[in-house]
């Protein structure tokens, strides 16, 4: 039977085979409203015995029914604790600065990408997901689905975005605050090129509500190591200005103060407890995710 | 200012161009719009003034690199002249006939002058030095006809000295006009080497006027050996006798020279050849035997192997043995308590050289001789006449001296005004017992007894008259602790007149005694008769050549053998005749004829006097100032020492900067 999703421009089926694989489990209790893979923080409250599912591997062998193994010889797990789903929240960036494209193709199809694949990784699960897409402000919600048709959507909002306004992270995750529940998982896909203090301000909104958060930072290696040897034009992607340089000349104090953000972001997270990661465009989406989505199941 | 090479200036000069038209034209940039532009932003600032100065430095360290090498390429020189009069003066003195490795000095000179006028505006003189300055062209503007006199420049006899050029620069009419003076030269060492030239041209050329030094052949070793002379043994050659003959080398280089042969060639046949080891500077004589077989005139040839500087290598030299030479001896009667005569000691010397084939000697009283006809004679020994004013053998010798004949006279003691007849004053009478004066043998009958020979200080004279009022230039012999001298030779008319104080025999000097008695008789019986066994003439020699009776009434010329004659002045001065006989370059055997008749032949050998030919390179550099510069290398255009220096600065600085721009860049 044909992929339904094969027409979408921004699914890469072969990504999203391999990290279904993996998996996502949320480290922090949810909150959830269907019965899911997850563990609820609500121990105690009124839960009803709910039956048995099959044993996958990786589920807690604490919650197996050794009295239906001996009746059946199969491995169960009982379903006796109420166990619910999670929401992941995609916010994904579509300001100017993802318009950038040099060797490695636009930033944003390459945010894109991995949207879908993240939002069809959290449907495989069981899970939902909605995105929000925002530049300076939030230009627009896909509700939380757990239907494959969001995925859909997610793709239809990248196709049609338009990279016109600078971006307002900081701005805009005190606005999302107010809009999603608590206790969810939220992924920012974004190049963070704004201010980070006030960017952070606006994660610690978020963290108030207990969100775990999960930054992806994407980067095009040409922004990591300005390696253009000669003159070089560089008009501003969020704005009306430019520099004429030289790149050998600037290389390396650019390249200095570049580092310089990018570590103050990393350490500004590990403050924090997000998950923080480097995403270079020279290397595919997937590998990113799955070097990601492996660490976590170690912890 | 100018440039040897403008074409290179101006490609330099266009080469300075291609950095600035790349930075004028290539504004081409890469155009990237930018997402991180705040801290690409943040970066530019920081950078702003590092990269402008940077940029800037590397690209004038670019040009100052391409300045200096065009600049070094073109071969900068000042004070050729700009577009005012330069002179040009090329040493063509016998010295640059020196093989400088591909051709002579003077072949490399005139290459030289031809590429300066080639680049030198405005007028230009041309001038010669070897004895003096030569003007041979006054402010021309056409290189070409400069080109066909300089190349016409050839060789001449002469020795071009530093000291004597500055004197006829300085003393030069249009010095004042004169924007550039180049001298092109060997600059030997000799000349030039304690740099007081250069600083008396500094110090007293017009203010307007810088003169440049181009030093060709700035070799610091080079190899030449010299013949400077030879010698015969006085008592002349003889043919059918083992004769001797010395030769005088020298080695000029600074390098010891090892066994070099010394080769004598008569008639074109290699007769004999000695081997001499010298050390770098050394002079030493060295002795070839002379076999002549016949008594007629042989054309003599010393030579040295070929080395840089040929015209030293040779002497040429006419060897004419013993004629028959007809005697008189005019001696008194012997006493009947004397054992000899008193003409036996000389006549055993002179026959003991040459036999009676070469003396034909007679005696006879003083009242027989004074009816002779002396003509007939070549040489007249008196034995203790004395030859007083208006004695008939008096008149007679001094008319035969006047014709060219030679005496010689002993003289005995007590006899007051011996010689007075020609006006020859002597002091009283010396009965000590002398000895011979060692000290004093130069130019004398003895001085070969100033090497290893007999000791001359065993000759005893015991009873003598000395000389008064004679000129060194005529003393010949001298006792120790006598002032005067006891043997004098004196010109009397085309004659000569020797004259002994004292007779040669018992009871004046035991000399007859001496084996070396017989040269010494020999040398009295030559220098009287005015013959020379050997005839030659060195450089400026020529003029002191003795030559036979000169008439107005005759057509004189002279040729090099197998050349065409060329004629020659007669010059009289007060009562004396010369023939005006310019030095020529070639040595050869020359030959002077009389209308057409040949009256002598000599060996010509152009002048040793530069075979110093040591360039005086470092010396003549550190000499340099600013009016007068040195060329370095010979090579090149005149490039100035200060002109050297800024290019080295220039690159030096371009270095420096394209470092501080890359540290400015990595900070």
């Amino acid at each position: 039977m044909p992929d339904s999703r094969s027409w979408l421009k921004y699914f890469d089926a072969e990504s999203v085979t391999r990290l279904s694989h993996i998996g996502f489990k949320p480290e922090l209790l949810v909150e959830g409203h269907l019965v899911g893979n997850h563990r609820s923080p609500f121990h105690g409250f009124a839960i009803e015995f709910a039956g048995h599912r099959q044993y996958v591997p990786g589920d807690d062998v604490k919650h197996l029914d050794w009295r239906a193994y001996y009746r059946t010889g199969k491995y169960l797990i009982k379903q006796y604790e109420q166990e619910t789903n999670f929401t992941a929240h995609l916010v994904l960036d579509i300001s100017q600065s993802m318009g950038f494209e040099y060797k490695h193709g636009r930033k944003l199809d390459y945010a894109a990408f991995m949207a879908v694949a993240l939002a069809q990784l959290v449907i495989n699960q069981s899970d939902t997901v909605g995105a929000h897409f925002f530049d300076n402000e939030l230009r627009g919600s896909i509700a939380v689905s757990g239907s494959q048709d969001i995925v859909g959507s997610i793709n239809t909002s990248f196709e049609q975005a338009e990279v016109k306004e600078p971006s307002d992270l900081g701005r805009v995750l005190s606005h999302l605050a107010e809009r999603v529940g608590r206790r969810q998982v939220i992924f920012v896909i974004s190049d963070f090129f704004g201010d980070p203090e006030e960017t952070f301000m606006g994660l610690k909104r978020l963290l108030d509500d207990r969100h775990e958060i999960v930054l992806l930072h994407l980067v095009d290696p040409l922004e990591l190591d300005f390696d253009i040897p000669g003159r070089v034009r560089l008009p501003d992607l969020e704005g009306e200005e430019r520099l004429d340089l030289v790149g050998s000349d600037i290389r390396e104090a650019y390249n200095e103060i570049f580092q310089d953000f990018l570590t103050d972001m990393r350490q500004r997270s590990l403050a924090l407890g997000i998950d923080y990661l480097l995403c270079g465009m020279d290397r595919p989406f997937g590998f990113h995710l799955a070097e990601y989505l492996s660490q976590r199941t170690l912890r | 200012m100018g440039f040897a090479n403008l074409t290179i200036l101006g490609l330099g000069g266009a080469l300075l161009a291609i950095p600035l038209l790349l930075l004028l034209i290539n504004r081409k940039r890469q155009v990237i719009p930018w997402g991180a532009y705040y801290w690409m932003q943040l970066a530019a600032q920081k950078k702003k003034k590092k990269v402008r100065v940077t940029e800037w430095l590397k690209l004038f360290s670019k040009l100052l690199l391409i300045l200096a090498a065009a600049l070094y390429l073109a071969r900068p020189y000042i004070g050729f002249g700009d577009d005012g009069h330069t002179l040009i003066v090329i040493d063509n003195s016998l010295s640059m006939t020196t093989d400088s490795g591909s051709g002579s000095r003077l072949d490399a000179a005139r290459e030289r002058a031809i590429s300066i006028i080639r680049e030198t505006p405005g007028r230009i003189s041309l001038a010669s030095y070897s004895d003096g300055l030569q003007l041979l062209a006054r402010g021309q503007t056409e290189p070409a006809n400069l080109e066909r006199l300089v190349s016409a420049i050839l060789p001449a006899a002469g020795t071009a000295s530093g000291a004597k050029l500055a004197v006829d620069l300085l003393a030069m009419d249009d010095l004042q006009e004169l924007g550039g003076i180049v001298v092109i030269s060997d600059f030997q060492r000799q000349y030039y080497a304690d740099g007081s030239v250069v600083e008396q041209l500094s110090s007293r050329l017009p203010d307007t006027c810088r003169m440049t030094l181009v030093p060709i052949d700035d070799r610091t070793s080079i190899n030449n050996l010299a013949l400077l002379d030879w010698r015969v043994a006085s008592e002349g050659l003889h043919a059918g006798r083992e004769n001797l003959i010395d030769a005088q080398v020298k080695n000029f280089g600074n390098s010891p020279a090892e066994q070099v042969p010394v080769t004598l060639f008569v008639d074109g046949v290699d007769i004999d050849r000695a081997y001499v080891s010298l050390p770098a500077g050394e002079t030493r004589w060295v002795t070839l035997a002379c076999p002549l077989k016949e008594g007629a005139e042989h054309a003599a040839r010393l030579s040295l192997p070929t080395d840089d500087y040929q015209l030293d290598n040779s002497l040429e030299i006419v060897l004419a043995p013993v004629a028959s030479y007809n005697v008189l001896a005019v001696v008194p009667p012997q006493g009947s308590d004397e054992q000899f005569t008193k003409d036996v000691f000389v006549r055993s010397a002179l026959l003991a050289v040459g036999g009676e084939n070469s003396w034909n000697y007679r005696a006879m009283a003083a009242r027989q001789a004074q009816h002779q006809d002396l003509g007939n004679s070549d040489l007249v020994i008196v034995f203790g006449e004395p030859l007083r004013q208006g004695d008939v053998l008096t008149e007679r010798l001094q008319d035969f001296l006047a014709k060219g004949g030679g005496v010689v006279s002993f003289a005995v003691v007590g006899q007051p005004d011996f010689w007075s007849g020609f006006d020859v004053l002597h002091a009283e009478e010396d009965t000590s017992e002398r000895t011979i004066d060692t000290q004093r043998l130069d130019g004398g009958y003895l001085e070969f007894l100033q090497g290893d020979s007999i000791n001359a200080g065993q000759i005893r004279v015991f009873r003598s008259l000395p000389f008064l009022n004679a000129p060194a230039s005529q003393a010949r012999l001298y006792a120790k602790g006598q002032e005067n001298p006891l043997a004098r030779a004196i010109p009397v008319g085309e004659g000569t007149l020797v004259c002994v104080g004292f007779l040669p025999g018992p009871g004046y000097t035991d000399f007859y005694y001496n084996p070396n008695f017989v040269q010494f008789v020999q040398r009295l019986a030559w220098e009287a008769m005015a013959k020379t066994p050997d005839l030659g003439v060195i450089g400026d020699g020529l003029s002191r050549l003795p030559l036979p009776r000169l008439t107005p009434n005759q057509h004189y010329t002279w040729q090099a053998e197998n050349q065409t004659a060329q004629p020659l002045a007669l010059i009289e001065q007060g009562d004396r005749a010369y023939l005006d006989l310019k030095q020529p370059l070639a040595s050869g055997i020359y030959i002077i004829s009389a209308d057409g008749e040949s009256m002598m032949r000599f060996g010509f050998n152009p002048s040793r006097e530069d075979s110093d030919i040591e360039p005086a390179a470092d010396q003549l550099y550190a000499a340099a100032t600013k009016r007068v510069q040195v060329e370095e290398g010979g090579q090149g255009g005149g490039a100035s020492r200060e002109l050297a220096w800024l290019g080295v600065i220039l690159l030096l600085a371009a270095l420096l900067l394209e470092n501080y721009a890359h540290l400015v860049h990595r900070t």
